[in-house]
Order: C-alpha cells, then sequence, then structure tokens
C-alpha cells in the first residue's frame, strides 16, 4: 500500500471513522485542525499555507463548479497538512492533482485524497463483474464525486481489469503507469512524441475529441508497446480524457 | 407490570454487583465463551468518532470566528503598496520555502502573503486567547 492511503486510513482510525461518508468533507478538515475557506485563486484550484505554530490554512477555488473537483481539491490538500507539514505552501491546479509519478509530495496527496474519497474497498466492490470501459469510469466518478482522472488512477492501482495510462502533454510522452503485475513492453517513446497511429496523436494533430460513445477506440498492441518475436498484433482499445487548458491528455489503452 | 418490575429489579442488581467487580465479570464473561475484546473495541472507536465530531463542530465556527477576525485585522493594517512581495513573505514567515513559488506571477504571490498574514494573525489571536 503506498504512503498516501496509509496516511489516509491511518487519519479515518484516529478519528472513529470508517470513511469519509460518515461526515461532510469540510468537518473532517476543521476536526483535524486545518482552517478551510472558499476564494478567488488565480491559477490554482486550491491551496495550503502552514504558520509557525503548526496551524495552517486552506484556501479553495470559489470559481470550482464541479463539485467532484472541489472534494478533490479539499482531500488533496488535507493530505498535504496531515502528510507535508516540512513544506510551508503547496500551490495546486489540475497539473498537479494529475501527477500521479511515484516518490514525490503531489503524487502522495493524490494518494491520499484517492483513498479518503475512494475508499479501497468501496471501489474494488462498485468494479466487481463490471467490464472495464469508459462508462464505467464515468460511473465510478458519479457514484465517488470524483474527477474521471482521479477515478483512472484509482482504477489503475486497484481495479480489477489491467491498464496502462500514458500521460503526454504538447504530444511529447511524459510518464506512464500501468496496473501491477501487467507487464507489456512500452515502446521507448518517453519524452519523445506521442504514436502516431495513437488517439492522443489525433488530439495533437486534429484537435480531435471523439463523443462520449465513442471514446473507447480501436487501436493495435504495437501502437504503444513493442511486439516480441512472437506477439501477435492484437486488438486494443484507447480512451482519451482531455484536458484541453494544459494541453495534456491521458490516454487510458487496455486489452478486452 | 409488577412482576416484570421484580425481574427488571434483580437483573439490575445482578448486574451491577457484577460490573463493579472486574474479575467476577471477565470470569463471568469467559465462561459463557463472550470474548470482550470486539465490544471494547467497538466502543472506543464510537467514544473516538463521539469526540472527534465533538472537536470538529467546536473548530468549525471557532475557525470562522477566528478568519472574520483577522480578515478585518489584515484589512486595517496592511500597506497597500509592498515592494518586494517575496521579501515580504520570508519577513514575515522566515521559514517559507521557495522552491515552489517560482513559477508564479505577482497577484498569485500577493494572495499566498495574503494566506500568510491570516494564519499569522490567527496564531496570535489563538495565543492570545489561549493566555487570557
Amino acid at each position: 500500500m503506498n504512503v498516501g492511503s496509509v496516511a489516509a486510513k491511518k487519519m479515518l482510525q484516529e478519528c472513529g471513522l470508517d470513511s469519509i461518508l460518515e461526515i461532510p468533507l469540510e468537518m473532517l478538515v476543521a476536526g483535524r485542525g486545518a482552517i478551510l475557506r472558499y476564494n478567488e485563486l488565480t491559477g490554482a484550484d486550491g491551496r495550503i499555507v502552514f504558520g509557525n505554530a503548526g496551524q495552517a490554512i486552506i484556501t479553495v477555488n470559489s470559481k470550482i463548479e464541479y463539485e467532484g473537483k472541489r472534494r478533490f481539491t479539499i482531500a488533496h490538500e488535507l493530505g498535504h497538512f496531515e502528510m507535508h507539514k516540512n513544506i510551508k505552501t503547496h500551490n495546486d491546479s489540475d497539473l498537479t492533482f494529475n501527477n500521479y509519478r511515484n516518490g514525490d509530495t503531489e503524487t502522495e496527496a493524490n494518494q491520499f485524497a484517492s483513498e479518503l474519497l475512494m475508499p479501497e474497498h468501496v471501489f474494488v466492490s462498485e468494479c466487481m463483474k463490471k467490464k472495464f470501459s469508459p462508462k464505467l469510469l464515468r460511473d465510478l466518478a458519479e457514484k465517488f464525486n470524483s474527477s474521471i482522472t482521479s477515478v483512472a488512477f484509482r482504477y489503475l492501482e486497484i481495479g480489477t481489469h489491467p491498464i496502462y495510462i500514458f500521460c503526454t502533454q504538447a504530444n511529447i510522452v511524459k510518464y506512464w503507469k500501468r496496473t501491477d503485475g501487467y507487464y507489456l513492453r512500452v515502446k521507448d517513446i518517453t519524452k519523445l512524441n506521442v504514436p502516431e497511429e495513437s488517439v492522443a496523436a489525433e488530439y495533437y494533430k486534429y484537435g480531435r475529441i471523439y463523443a462520449k460513445e465513442e471514446s473507447a477506440q480501436q487501436i493495435f498492441r504495437s501502437t504503444w508497446f513493442e511486439l516480441g518475436k512472437y506477439d501477435k498484433d492484437d486488438v486494443f482499445w484507447e480512451y482519451c480524457i482531455v484536458m484541453s487548458k494544459y494541453n495534456t491528455v491521458f490516454s487510458i489503452v487496455w486489452q478486452e | 407490570m409488577e412482576m416484570e418490575n421484580k425481574y427488571r429489579k434483580i437483573l439490575f442488581d445482578l448486574a451491577d454487583s457484577v460490573s463493579m467487580n472486574e474479575d467476577a465479570a471477565n470470569e463471568y464473561l469467559q465462561e459463557n465463551g463472550i470474548d470482550i475484546n470486539p465490544y471494547l473495541a467497538k466502543a472506543m472507536k464510537e467514544i473516538r468518532r463521539k469526540e472527534f465530531i465533538k472537536k470538529a463542530e467546536e473548530n468549525m465556527s471557532k475557525h470562522q470566528r477566528l478568519l472574520s477576525e483577522a480578515i478585518k485585522i489584515i484589512r486595517n493594517s496592511v500597506p497597500d503598496a509592498l515592494i518586494n512581495i517575496e521579501e515580504a513573505i520570508k519577513m514575515k514567515n522566515p521559514s517559507f520555502q521557495f522552491r515552489n513559488l517560482k513559477e508564479l506571477d505577482d497577484r498569485q504571490l500577493k494572495e499566498i502573503l495574503n494566506d500568510v498574514d491570516l494564519i499569522k494573525t490567527i496564531e496570535n489571536l489563538n495565543k492570545n486567547e489561549r493566555e487570557s
């Protein structure tokens, strides 16, 4: 289990709670001692500033319209409050909320928020016996009142079907992650252009974003992965979560 | 009804006498194959939950009050023009780390400075309340 999840579970245990569904998130923040307020923020969704005596103020952008995003922002900042008191401020936007590379404070805060808002046992039971698809991710996002990207990364960690997620920005592959135990040899493309035949490339080249019903697009194994001597170029699927504001695409890739 | 009350009294008396003596109570429970640990854990959790919710409710109203007071104080004291925002933040909070502020513009830095002022004022208000 990752650092953020452990911290979230420990915190709930200390509060005598089984899950965040028992009390409002704002109440949890107050009970832990952080001061929460809503204010208009420039270029950020949330921020935490620590004082010298251990108190902290969490400011959440009052312009956030989508409740799932607002909740994830609060949970992410609470994660910083619980785990990263040594760093005096965190200024967070979609870019930090979607940072799932291992080993940094933003990833830990995201793990914390994911565990808090999408508790493992509930999430897994919601995925059971359901075929993986973009619709499933959208349903889970609605159920847990969270963003589709955070749900996708949660699914990658503890979902019931193995997937890969490729994070690309401005047509460059930034990083990728896979479900533990799902080994396919990814092409050597990190820091290089996204593969020409990928759905992500269609967005960067033509600005194409597929409608909900068509959001799972057929590709081939060789689009993102190396083909071994005996490998067949099987059919794979790619679903792109596009964040136009940051010229960023998360490609979710899987085999049926 | 009278009979029921009589039984009730006997039961309560018995429960009282057993529970007054912890060893006797444990012995009785053990003899009847009852493991009290799950009950204890559940009760402790419920106590933690209740205490936490009480504290959270108190904090929520306290935080709102402190925020309002701090905003008033800051509005009356912050100079209109600040020459160097980074310097001002450093002055007000020397342990501030700047590695994650480098990409921020002046407006964002001013917002952070505002938060630094707020938390500093709130901590002072808190300290004064504790001392008074």
